[in-house]
């Protein structure tokens, strides 16, 4: 009995064996055979590339994090490479104090969301201009709002300073205040405010114009037509645009240093690593207190330390924000329609 | 993924359904405040004037008429805040500058002393620009090839796709010039960083040797080695331009592919027929979007900095004095630093307008328009 039934599954491996083996040079299922290790390969390669990609993009970020932990006697050990041997908090904690961490992210929470706020409606308003409100000259000014682009802002610097440390804003003088950011942002002139009218631009142009034209039969004027009918069919756009405006600004380190501002985190963060050696000296006693070995401090290692934990506090903010918002990131801008 | 979601959702309905309610209560009570008899009055009186003009202009003019409203602001700010400064830096760079925060600014008419002093008496500055500008041209094709194959590969379906797509647009959030800065000045530590991830990257696999062995010329895989170990500048550069491209991929008709598939086109000659020549014009924006973005981080700002304060510099060309008042013995001759700044930053300036010039030549000739 069960030699029979051996025999019976022999027979059809062997079966299926010939049959395979006829098949091996059947040329359309030797096409298909091909196509499917080809596929196999592109996907193995894709997997790689990608994977090896992304390690890239974030070993500097894991590089922070690994800095931030590590004790301030662990950092010309040899033996740290990532994980580090003597978990600490104290980088942290230091780096905290140093940049005032809870005013500054407030600060920078304001000025960046309030001058988000006015650089979406000013370029909305400028980019439906240039888009519908047709008018002669209309495509020269067009012309150069993407030379403002093109021209590098710290060709301008020397002058700008100059300038505004001399004169007002029609007698307002914008040296060392927050308002000099909500006042260029109101006239169009903010962080790359350029690239948000030509995508408002692009997108108001997309809208189709019988939205326009009923609503102008309906009895609306211009900014009603503005209000009601074109800035709600733009949420992508502005999406778009607030987040990028956002980011710059809370990034942003060109315009702090022309207005000379104070009191956001880029200008704290970097404030402090420009003359850090003072900043230590200054703190004696504070790191006794704190138990720290005054040698392994004045080395410019725990500065570099210090530095990296402080960036990390700078963008952790952003970086728990973009893993909410990253989705409505990357699909707005795909609705934008950047294209032609 | 999903759970976390669905957490958050219940966490966050309370609060929307709070800010719905409220927003109705105050549409409410806009709409009776609109009602009260003084401010009826009051918005006939404030429309009778854009009413009696509504009647009189045609429909078309009056948007002419918004139109240059709309851009009014946008004018004063540009003039202000562009214009004016571009002007002066034009002006400044022909000049010797004197001036400080409060105490208004004094020039004198010099000629061309500040470009003479650049060319022939600062040590470094031509040599930086044009080396910044050769690597900005080189770094160009670069970046926009890797950010199409990227843009490619990120359309395809598979799992685990938004994470890749979320770390791959992380560097457009990480891009800070403050954190550049900060950590710019920190060196010794930021060295060895660097050092341990480039040999990092380099003892992974010998690339350059791989390619020589195969008898590839030796400029081509110098250009290839130098792009994989800068490799992580390149990614943390192109994330906007993959933005861009991606949404380009996504807004070619798919009855394209369809007929491609059908044909019997091959994924390779998909990509060359249909997918690149219908993404052809982003070229021309994810160009300009490179070059300027590479000015911002080029090493010419540096050398700008050295000269971004008040203060002198010995020349040749400079001036012994300025408006009567002696700077020093009569033997030197001096430069203001400003004068200097406005002069490199000019020169910086010409500098992108001319890759850009050059870049959107070259593009434009390769670009093809799907509609014409």
């Amino acid at each position: 009995m069960m030699n029979n039934e051996n025999k019976v599954i022999k027979k059809t491996f062997k079966e299926k064996y010939s049959e395979a083996a006829a098949n091996w040079k059947n040329p359309s299922v030797a096409r298909a055979r091909n196509q499917k290790i080809l596929m196999f390969f592109a996907v193995l390669l894709r997997i790689l590339l990608l994977a090896g990609l992304c390690f890239i993009i974030l070993l500097p970020l894991i590089q922070k994090f690994s800095f931030a932990f590590r004790a301030p006697e662990d950092i010309s050990n040899p033996r740290v490479m990532w994980i580090p041997e003597n978990f600490s908090i104290i980088n942290i904690r230091l780096s905290w104090e140093l940049l005032s961490y809870v005013d500054s992210f407030f600060g920078s929470l304001l000025l960046s969301s309030v001058s988000t706020f006015i650089q979406i409606i000013a370029t909305a308003v400028a980019g439906y201009s240039f888009a519908r409100l047709k008018f002669f000259g209309n495509n020269i000014i067009f012309f150069i709002v993407l030379f403002t682009l093109v021209v590098p802002n710290e060709t301008l610097n020397i002058a700008r300073r100059l300038y505004f440390s001399n004169n007002g804003f029609f007698g307002v003088m914008l040296i060392g205040k927050w308002f000099a950011m909500y006042v260029m942002a109101a006239f169009g002139m903010g962080i790359r405010s350029a690239i948000f009218i030509y995508l408002f631009r692009q997108f108001f142009r997309g809208v189709p114009i019988e939205l326009e034209e009923s609503a102008q039969i309906d009895g609306a004027g211009v900014i009603r037509t503005f209000w009601s009918v074109m800035l709600p069919n733009a949420r992508g756009a502005i999406v778009t645009v607030g987040l990028f405006a956002f980011v710059w600004q809370w990034n942003d380190y060109y315009f702090a240093q022309v207005f000379r501002y104070t009191g956001v985190l880029g200008t704290k963060l970097f404030g402090l690593s420009e003359n850090t050696t003072a900043v230590i000296g200054g703190n004696m006693a504070y790191w006794n207190r704190l138990g720290i070995d005054v040698d392994v401090i004045r080395s410019s290692q725990f500065l570099g330390l210090l530095s990296n934990t402080m960036a990390l506090l700078m963008m952790l903010p952003l970086l728990i924000a973009y893993f909410f918002v990253q989705k409505l990131f990357v699909e707005s801008i795909e609705r934008t329609g950047i294209v032609g | 993924m999903g759970k976390i979601k669905s957490i958050f959702a219940k966490m966050f309905a309370p609060i929307g359904r709070l800010i719905s309610k409220f927003r109705s209560w105050l549409s409410e009570v806009w709409y009776k405040f609109r009602q009260t008899k003084f401010m009826v009055k009051l918005g006939a009186i404030l429309s009778f004037i854009p009413k009696k003009i509504a009647s009189k202009i045609q429909y078309n003019k009056r948007k002419a008429v918004w139109g240059i409203v709309f851009i009014i602001p946008l004018m004063i700010g540009f003039i202000y805040f562009f214009f004016i400064p571009f002007m002066q830096t034009v002006y400044y760079s022909f000049c010797y500058v004197k001036g400080a925060a409060g105490e208004g600014v004094q020039t004198q008419f010099l000629g061309l002393g500040n470009y003479q002093y650049i060319f022939s008496e600062h040590p470094t500055y031509t040599q930086t620009l044009s080396s910044s500008i050769i690597s900005i041209l080189v770094d160009v094709p670069i970046i926009l090839i890797f950010s199409l194959i990227i843009a490619v590969i990120l359309n395809t379906q598979f799992k685990g796709r938004a994470l890749v797509r979320a770390i791959f647009f992380m560097p457009v959030i990480f891009n800070s010039q403050a954190i550049e800065a900060a950590l710019s000045t920190s060196t010794v530590m930021q060295d060895s960083i660097n050092a341990t991830t480039t040999e990092l990257f380099a003892s992974m696999f010998s690339f350059q040797d791989f390619l020589l062995s195969a008898n590839l010329p030796v400029t081509f895989v110098g250009y290839l080695g130098d792009a994989v170990t800068r490799i992580y500048d390149i990614i943390s550069y192109s994330g906007v331009q993959i933005l861009i491209f991606l949404s380009g991929i996504q807004s070619v008709p798919k009855h394209l592919y369809e007929a491609a598939k059908i044909e019997g086109a091959t994924q390779y000659e998909i990509f060359w027929k249909i997918t690149f020549p219908m993404v052809s014009p982003l070229m021309l924006t994810a160009g300009v979007y490179t070059i300027v973005d590479a000015f911002l981080r080029s090493d010419v700002l540096r050398e700008l900095k050295q000269f971004i304060s008040a203060g002198n510099v010995t020349s040749n060309y400079g001036i012994a004095s300025f408006l009567g008042t002696p700077i020093d013995d009569g033997i030197k001759t001096y430069l203001s630093n400003y004068g200097i700044n406005a002069a490199m930053s000019w020169l910086f300036c010409l500098g992108a307008l001319l890759i850009i010039a050059i870049i959107l030549f070259l593009l434009s000739r390769m670009v093809f328009y799907y509609d014409e």
